[in-house]
């Protein structure tokens, strides 16, 4: 479970950005009541905000997901041909399934027409002493 | 920095800023389901269909061209160009101008459009005009030019009045177009809410209405598939091939899946 | 017996994505497709939202492969229920009766489909595919070859012109096909190889310089391609030895050395090849 861990790394950056700001906030409400206007945030809420801007965005970059490659031709590169000669639209059923996946105990289809493949009682034959 | 120069009662936060956000984000909301209620499938002809795919072949042909051998290449050109039997020139499409008074579709999708897109529009527009007039509701927190004082306070003619303060009638109007993100990610990317998309569809209006003529696309394409010459991308590709070592990155590596997860 | 969320320890999301995953990819593992989406239609169908409907579709299609009529037919009530007059159930139907080798009836419905929306592409696919399914590749050709009149852009139909093509043994026509594709997507290294190869196949001294050409970009695109790295040796090789080339070297005064070049430099990344592999 590594993404939890990256997961919990986001919350706690969102929630010390969050505290930052609100110490932010603090600071120039306290300012303000003791009218010391011009003076810049402390040290350590800038340096809160960077870091947890920081570990924020490394959480995130863990999370989002998997880099790809900037090369348009990479992912075609683990396609093979038994995925691209598939077509969908053009898919035909008269093949060798009809007989693979036969249950043992049924009869042999008496509809194959006039149209389907004069291999077939072949196949089925051949098939017949592996099932007994 | 002194005290800002003018305080804002906090119920207006609470029954003008916030109701105009609601009112607007639901509206959207709601119009998005009309439309789909509303929607009907544009039926798209035959010829109009195959004409694009034709169009784009070309385009390809002229972009892509460089990777087929010459005479495959010549071969297309000659296909689509030539002087006598090129389809270029050959084909010539009747462009038959849509009347929409005629055409029934035509007016039941302009009533639609209509009474989804304009018409809530002037409907929630006058209501918050009406209900909401008058009010200052927020500051944009950057100085701004006079200039932007019609857009940002409207329904409010205060010369004194810096540009950076919102009225509420032009907070509403920063709502509908504001939401815009809002609504792709609640509705998903194409939704019908989106009334600024209509918008720009009115500013191209004019263009978008009118029949696109395949005749002057076709023109136009052999025009620039006219110019097109063929420069072999594979000239040299097997001394490119040679020049480097081959990579065969993890290749055999690769252990052979046997089950399914 | 067991199912498959047991058998392989895996959650049903993992389940619904792999089954996405093969539907992307246009996987053909029915028997696979089956297993994993029968359970997850049984026993997870509440969970998967609008997910499901595909799964049904994809499912149905597999168990159609399978011969599993059963599971195929409760698909398709499910659809049916689901989207009344969708053309797209429609067409599922068409296909169960083709599985079940009813081609006039599944002619006739995917007629009343055109005639309802004569831009569906999807019945006059399949109204092809009956055709190829009868063994009537002749007219499924001429069929093909209207459809692709009218849709120039279809990828799917020119692939599959090209392997009746192939069939037929008429690899000029094939390598037509092949060229578009190749023109519609230059960086897919497999329609290069499979063009070079028709081209390899057809032979004479050209179409072996362009079948060298294009298996060398097929491998240029991706070098993992062992069938392109194959066929630019054996098409190469293939010209070195051709007497007509020697001969023009020959003349030009600068012996076989450089013809054979080309080869030698394939046959040491072949050797190489070898001595990674064992």
């Amino acid at each position: 479970m590594a993404s939890s861990i990256w997961k919990g790394l986001v919350g706690i950056g969102l929630f010390a950005l969050a505290h930052a700001a609100f110490s932010a906030a603090q600071h120039r409400s306290y300012m303000r009541l003791t009218e010391k206007e011009n003076e810049t945030l402390p040290i350590d809420i800038v340096l809160q905000t960077l870091l947890a801007f920081v570990v924020t965005c490394y959480g995130i970059v863990h999370i989002a997901g998997d880099f790809r490659e900037m090369d348009a031709s990479s992912e075609l590169k683990n396609k093979s041909f038994d995925t691209l000669n598939n077509h969908p639209s053009f898919y035909v059923f008269n093949h060798r399934g009809r007989a693979l996946f036969r249950s043992p105990d049924q009869e042999p289809p008496c509809r194959s027409g006039p149209e389907s493949l004069p291999a077939n009682p072949l196949r089925l034959r051949k098939l017949e002493p592996s099932r007994h | 920095m002194a005290g800002p120069e003018l305080l804002l009662d906090s119920s207006i936060r609470m029954w003008v800023v916030v109701p105009i956000v609601i009112i607007t984000f639901f509206v959207g909301i709601i119009r998005h389901y009309v439309t789909q209620l509303l929607h009907s499938d544009k039926k798209v002809e035959l010829e109009q269909l195959s004409d694009s795919q034709v169009l784009l072949r070309s385009r390809i042909l002229r972009e892509n061209g460089k990777y087929l051998p010459k005479q495959s290449f010549a071969m297309r050109k000659h296909y689509f160009n030539n002087t006598e039997t090129g389809f270029f020139k050959k084909v010539k499409r009747k462009v038959v101008p849509k009347n929409p008074m005629t055409d029934t579709s035509m007016v039941t999708d302009m009533m639609k459009g209509n009474l989804t897109n304009v018409l809530p529009m002037i409907v929630i527009g006058g209501w918050i005009n009406w209900a909401f007039s008058g009010f200052l509701t927020t500051k944009v927190p950057f100085p701004l030019t006079l200039r932007f004082k019609p857009m940002l306070q409207r329904g409010i003619e205060l010369l004194s009045l810096d540009a950076s303060w919102v009225s509420s009638a032009s907070w509403y109007f920063l709502n509908v177009f504001g939401l815009r993100s809002m609504y792709n990610l609640i509705l998903g990317q194409d939704n019908a809410a989106d009334q600024s998309r209509l918008m720009q569809d009115q500013m191209t209006g004019a263009a978008m209405a009118m029949p696109p003529d395949p005749n002057k696309a076709f023109k136009s394409e052999w025009e620039a598939l006219e110019i097109v010459e063929h420069r072999w991308a594979l000239e040299n590709v097997e001394d490119e091939l040679m020049s480097r070592d081959l990579n065969f990155g993890g290749f055999f590596r690769r252990e052979l899946k046997t089950t399914m997860f | 017996m067991a199912s498959v969320s047991e058998m392989y320890d895996v959650t049903w999301e993992e389940m619904r994505d792999k089954l996405r995953k093969w539907r992307e990819d246009n996987y053909r593992n029915s028997e696979q497709i089956v297993e994993v989406g029968e359970e997850l239609i049984n026993d997870h169908a509440s969970k998967l939202g609008d997910d499901i409907w595909i799964i049904y579709e994809q499912v149905m299609i597999a168990a159609l492969d399978c011969s599993r009529d059963d599971l195929a037919w409760s698909c398709l009530q499910e659809l049916k229920r689901q989207f009344e007059g969708s053309h797209r159930v429609k067409r599922l139907a068409g296909m169960r009766l083709e599985a079940l080798e009813r081609y006039e009836d599944a002619n006739k419905l995917y007629d009343s489909i055109l005639e309802d929306d004569p831009t569906n592409t999807a019945a006059r696919k399949r109204k092809i595919a009956i055709l190829k399914a009868q063994g009537k590749s002749a007219e499924a050709v001429r069929e093909l070859n209207e459809y692709l009149e009218q849709y120039v852009g279809d990828q799917e139909a020119w692939h599959e012109l090209s392997e009746l093509y192939i069939n037929e043994h008429d690899y000029a026509k094939a390598a037509f096909c092949l060229e578009e594709l190749m023109m519609t997507n230059p960086h897919n290294h497999l329609y290069c190889e499979q063009y070079a190869e028709v081209k390899y196949t057809q032979g004479g001294m050209e179409n072996l310089e362009l079948s060298r050409k294009y298996f060398a970009q097929a491998l240029k695109l991706n070098n993992r391609n062992m069938r392109a790295l194959f066929g630019l040796y054996m098409s190469a090789s293939h010209i070195a030895a051709s007497p007509k080339i020697n001969r023009a070297y020959q003349l030009a005064g600068r012996g076989t050395k450089e013809a054979k070049c080309s080869v030698k430099a394939v046959e040491e990344m072949l050797e190489s090849m070898q001595i990674t592999m064992s």
